[in-house]
Order: structure tokens, then C-alpha cells, then sequence
């Protein structure tokens, strides 16, 4: 199976490219490179009982990611205690990731994470099953809440911030590769590859939750937290994903989807629209935009069409204005 | 729960060459480093690493008076409170207190100005920055654990400082504790109920907000829902950490504890200092409620 995903991707890229690369009648604002950095791959997942591991390698050979001898650090969503609700990350997904990464000839995978609300990292990760699930996995963890910390200098700032501490690990890598549990949020409309990298925050300094971050703007710490690292790789778990009252007391919602892509906006504005949340009305997202010359219209989708695989995420009722019409 | 003496060994097998303790590995940091002071007082160690560790806190406070959480960052934080908790029990460094203490009640934040006050009274307006609550990091919003170990450490020091209106302060946070309680009676991070009234406790929460309650000074409060939730947390610990602070909450209140024998691994520094404090807080001696020296 993942070969025939290999030759649909191609097919389809190639069928893009023959097309002009472009979905709607006006012209893209982005260069066909910036096109090509900026496809997204779905994939279809229906449990996690599918070999994950081939799925992600072929979606890595599919994207040309340089992976041989590289430092990839897997950054998944853990968020609390449970195995069970769809809350955290699938530790089997970040098995099946740490399996392909290092079948490419990764040098080294770490996984490293610093949850947003409760400080016990590793007694959570037993809990929601990634012990079981890693071998060896507290020698190839580490807590991103604790571990020491350099200055980084925000330079041209979203948010009001103008600082952070960051952790060592985040930097000390050749590939960050965000691992987000699909979810809605009850702040920023949907949490997905772009908002996980709340995780690199360290809560030994800015505390649980990494309040310092919704002072100076969940949207704008979000789009600032995007930039401050340019080398990275999305793979979204939407096999059981979230909705409603996410991004921890939503209920449990089906999607059998992988989202994966070089370029996070644009993976997580195609999360959105399987998800039928307008990305037009995501502002971190818009942010992106403003700065960055990107438009989700743009964006090309491998594999899947996200027709095929959308289904309505069910939104708190304060947030049914984000609805994608149609 | 594992051996005190196995737990004091380990702990101090576990510090670095500095004085200071890493939270796992790495360099020494604030929090891991009061945390084993603290634990080592608990056990009456008298050694070289008791004197180390006093001597490491002592040397990082800022000419702010308060603590930063490592070497690394300037910013003075919430780990002020658990410098001063392990410093008040020793005494060459009393001098210490002072600008420590002004730190302290300096982010505890105030009274809401009489508009503000006058919208949460009549349409539930919940400020982030509640009067009584303090802060992880200075200017953002105050949550429920910070403001329970300012509560702490306030208190250890009350009868040695000469700060003004600290008994008001102390009430005050508490009766910010008080109004954050969980509809299940417990506390979990704190946060506002908006999009999270269905928000329930977290053990780790509810023993410390427990702890930092034992000396409520007004009316009593009703706790027993969180005395009964604590109960129910300690049959199935999810963490050390939770564990710890669930035992000493509850016996901070006199309750009688009956929890089966503690089987999870302690894997950070925290976690052992934590339970060793709380092995011997339910001994009579917990050294997050001791008046200074």
C-alpha cells in the first residue's frame, strides 16, 4: 500500500503541475517552489492498526525530506493523563514516526515534549502509553519543561513578546517535526501542527499553563513560535481526532486521516477544511499570511482530496461563526 | 512509599558538583535545589549538602530580592516563594528575607479598583489577575499553585517581618484559593471557568491548595468535598508529585490516612525531595509549615 500512495502522490503533483498549480481563477501569490514546499499530503488512516510506519516513510520520500544522518526531533501533543480520550498525541503514531524516520537513516531520534497544564511529563507519558508503546523511551525522552534554557531574541516580532527561553533541545536538531493531536480549541478554533509548538515553551520558566504566551497573544505567539523555527515537518494525528469543547474536555470524533506537509500553515489550513473550519477565520493563520505571502487557497493537496475525507468538526457554540460554509 | 533513608541517599546522589540539583540532568536550578533543601531539613540532615544547597539559593537572589529559575534567565519568579520556604530554616541567611519577602507581596496581586470590582460583583467579571493570586511569571496571570506557595512561604515568615498588612495578604490569597475550587470541590490549575466549567481537579492541585489552607484564619471554610476528592486521589495516585502533595494536604487537616502502599517510580529530583518531605510531614514534621527557625 504505501507504494500505490507514493505513485497517487506523484500522479496527482504531476497533474497539479500540468494544471498550472493553480485551484481557483486568480493567480497564486506564491512562486511554484514555494508551491511545491507548501503541498500537503492526506492520507488515509482508518485505525492505528494500519502500518503507520511504511505510511509516514513513504509520505517522507513523497516530500524529499532529507532525512539520512539528520537530528529529528519528534514533537507530539501531551496534554494530560488519558489513554484512552483523544487528547494527547497516539503514542503509536510517534512509534510508527520514530520507526520511519530512523529506517531513512536519521542519526538520531529524540522525542520531546513540555505539556501545557500539568508538570508530572513523564508519569503522563506512562500513563497515556508511550512507555509501552517506545522502546526504550525515557532514554529517547526529553521533558521540554525542564530542560535548560538559551535567550532567544524575537526579531520581528507577531506577538508583544521580545524574548523567550527556549530549550536547548528545540535548536539542537535538523528537523523539528510537529506531531499534533487534530483537535478544535475553545480559544484559537483548532489546534493543530502551528499551536503544538506551545509545547516548546518551558514551563519551569513561564510556568503551567505558559501563561506569558496568552498575554502577548495566543494568535500572534503562535505565528512567532512558527518562525522561530524555520526547519520543521508536520505530520497531524486525525485518525481519532477531537471535537467540541477541545482541546481537552471535546469529545471523540473519527476523522481516519493523516495531514503531513513541510510547510505547517499550510498543513494545518488543510486540517481546517477537512475539519470544515474556515481557514479564512483562523487568525493564526491569517497572520501567516499577512507576513509571509501565503494563501491557504493555494495550497495543494496530495493524495486525498480533502472533499473525500471532510466531515464537520462539531464547534462550541461560541465558535460556530468559524464554520467553513459549503 | 520507598525508604526515607533510601530517598535521602538518592537525592543526594543526584545533586551536581555546584551545591544545586537539576530537575532531572543538566544544570542546577531553583525549584529542584529548595525542594532538597527543604527535604533534607525534613529529615534533619545536618551534612556538607544542607549547607551547599542553603549557600547555592542564597547566592542566586536578585537585587530585585526575589529568585530567578536558573542561572540562565534574569527574571525573578514564582520559585521566590520556595527559596524563601528553604531558607527560613536556616539561619545564616535570615538576611536573605527581607527583599524576598517585598518581592513576594509585591506580586501578590491587589484589590480590584472599584469599577472592576463593581462589574465582578454584578455580571461575574473573573479577572486573570485576581485579587490574592499570584503569578508563574511576573505580569501574567496568577493560578493556583504559585499563589498556594506564596501563601506558604508568607506565613513561615510572618512572625519574623515587619511587612505590612501580611496577615491580609495571607487571607487574601486564600480566599482566592477558595473561589477557584472546581464544581468537584477540588482544585486544578485555576483558570478561569469560561469554555472550561466542566474542568475537573487535579491531585498535585488539591493537595497543595489543601496545604496552604490548614491555617485558614476566618470563618471555616467548607472543604470537606476537597477533603473527600483528596481521599479518592490518594487510592490511585496518578504521580509522585500528586502523591506527595495529596499527603500532606490531608494531613495538614488532621484526616486520617489510609492509601495503599505507593508503588510509581520517582524519576525527577522533584519527585524524590517531594515524597521525602512528605514522609516525614506525616511524622509531624512538615517543613512547608514551619515557622521560621
Amino acid at each position: 500500500m504505501p507504494h500505490a500512495i507514493h505513485r497517487r502522490h506523484f500522479f496527482l503533483g504531476s497533474l497539479g503541475l500540468a494544471l498550472g498549480c493553480s485551484r481557483r481563477a486568480n493567480a497564486p501569490r506564491s512562486a511554484p517552489a514555494q508551491l511545491d514546499a507548501q503541498r500537503v499530503s492526506i492520507v488515509r488512516a482508518p485505525s492505528y492498526s494500519h502500518d503507520l510506519a511504511s505510511l509516514i516513510r513513504s509520505v517522507l520520500i513523497d516530500h524529499g525530506v532529507a532525512v539520512a544522518g539528520k537530528r529529528i526531533l519528534l514533537k507530539p501533543n501531551l496534554v494530560e493523563f488519558s489513554a484512552q480520550a483523544p487528547i494527547n498525541t497516539s503514542p503509536i503514531l510517534v512509534s510508527a514516526a520514530l520507526e520511519a524516520f530512523s529506517a531513512l537513516g536519521a542519526a538520531r531520534v529524540t522525542v520531546a515534549e513540555g505539556p501545557g497544564h500539568r508538570r508530572m511529563t513523564l508519569d503522563m507519558a506512562e500513563a497515556a502509553g508511550f512507555f509501552s508503546a517506545i522502546p526504550r523511551f525515557e532514554d529517547r525522552f526529553i521533558d521540554l519543561n525542564t530542560d535548560d534554557v538559551r535567550r532567544v531574541i524575537l526579531a520581528r516580532p507577531v506577538s508583544t513578546l521580545k524574548e523567550l527561553y527556549l530549550p536547548n533541545t528545540a535548536f539542537d536538531c535538523d528537523l523539528l517535526v510537529s506531531l499534533p493531536k487534530m483537535k478544535t480549541h475553545h480559544w484559537a478554533g483548532a489546534t493543530l501542527s502551528m499551536k503544538n509548538l506551545f509545547g516548546v515553551v518551558p514551563g519551569s520558566v513561564y510556568g503551567w499553563p505558559k501563561n506569558v504566551l496568552h498575554w502577548a497573544g495566543i494568535d500572534e505567539s503562535i505565528a512567532d513560535l512558527h518562525y522561530l523555527f524555520p526547519r520543521q515537518f508536520s505530520i497531524v494525528d486525525g485518525i481519532e481526532a477531537m471535537e467540541g469543547n477541545g482541546p481537552i474536555l471535546g469529545v471523540p470524533k473519527h476523522a481516519g486521516v493523516i495531514v503531513a506537509g513541510a510547510h505547517a500553515p499550510s498543513v494545518d489550513a488543510t486540517c481546517c477544511q477537512i475539519m470544515k473550519i474556515d481557514p479564512a477565520k483562523i487568525r493564526y493563520l491569517n497572520l501567516v499570511s499577512e507576513r509571509s505571502r501565503w494563501d491557504w487557497q493555494s495550497v495543494r493537496q496530495a493524495g486525498e482530496t480533502i472533499a473525500s475525507v471532510s466531515a464537520p468538526f462539531a464547534l462550541h457554540a461560541d465558535l460556530r461563526h468559524l464554520r467553513l460554509a459549503g | 512509599m520507598t525508604d526515607a533513608s533510601e530517598l535521602q541517599a538518592s537525592l543526594l546522589s543526584a545533586r551536581n558538583a555546584d551545591g544545586g540539583w537539576p530537575f532531572r540532568q543538566g544544570a542546577s536550578w531553583t525549584e529542584p535545589t529548595a525542594l532538597a533543601l527543604l527535604a533534607l531539613q525534613s529529615a534533619n540532615d545536618s551534612g556538607d549538602a544542607r549547607a551547599r544547597a542553603a549557600s547555592w539559593l542564597a547566592k542566586r537572589q536578585s537585587a530585585d530580592g526575589g529568585w530567578p529559575p536558573c542561572l540562565s534567565v534574569p527574571t525573578s519568579t514564582w520559585v521566590t516563594s520556595l527559596a524563601l520556604l528553604a531558607l527560613a530554616q536556616e539561619p545564616p541567611y535570615s538576611r536573605c528575607s527581607s527583599g524576598g519577602l517585598r518581592w513576594l507581596s509585591s506580586h501578590i496581586y491587589p484589590d480590584l479598583p472599584v469599577f472592576q470590582s463593581l462589574l465582578r460583583r454584578s455580571f461575574g467579571f473573573s479577572p486573570s489577575r485576581a485579587p490574592g493570586s499570584s503569578p508563574w511569571f511576573p505580569g501574567t496571570a496568577g493560578w493556583v499553585i504559585p499563589t498556594s506557595l506564596s501563601i506558604l512561604a508568607l506565613s513561615a515568615w510572618s512572625r519574623q517581618t515587619a511587612l505590612a498588612n501580611l496577615p491580609e495578604t495571607v487571607s487574601r490569597a486564600q480566599n482566592y484559593l477558595l473561589s477557584r475550587r472546581c464544581s468537584d470541590g477540588g482544585w486544578n490549575h485555576g483558570g478561569s471557568r469560561q469554555r472550561s466549567e466542566n474542568s475537573v481537579s487535579y491531585a498535585e492541585t488539591t493537595g497543595l491548595a489543601l496545604l496552604a489552607l490548614a491555617n485558614y484564619s476566618s470563618a471555616s471554610p467548607n472543604l470537606t468535598p476537597a477533603l473527600r476528592l483528596a481521599q479518592e486521589f490518594l487510592r490511585q495516585p496518578d504521580s509522585p508529585e500528586g502523591h506527595a502533595w495529596l499527603l500532606m494536604g490531608l494531613a495538614a487537616h488532621g484526616q486520617k490516612i489510609a492509601a495503599p502502599p505507593f508503588a510509581q517510580r520517582l524519576r525527577t529530583n522533584r519527585d524524590l525531595a517531594l515524597q521525602l518531605i512528605a514522609f516525614h510531614a506525616l511524622r509531624g514534621h512538615n517543613p512547608f509549615l514551619q515557622p521560621v527557625f
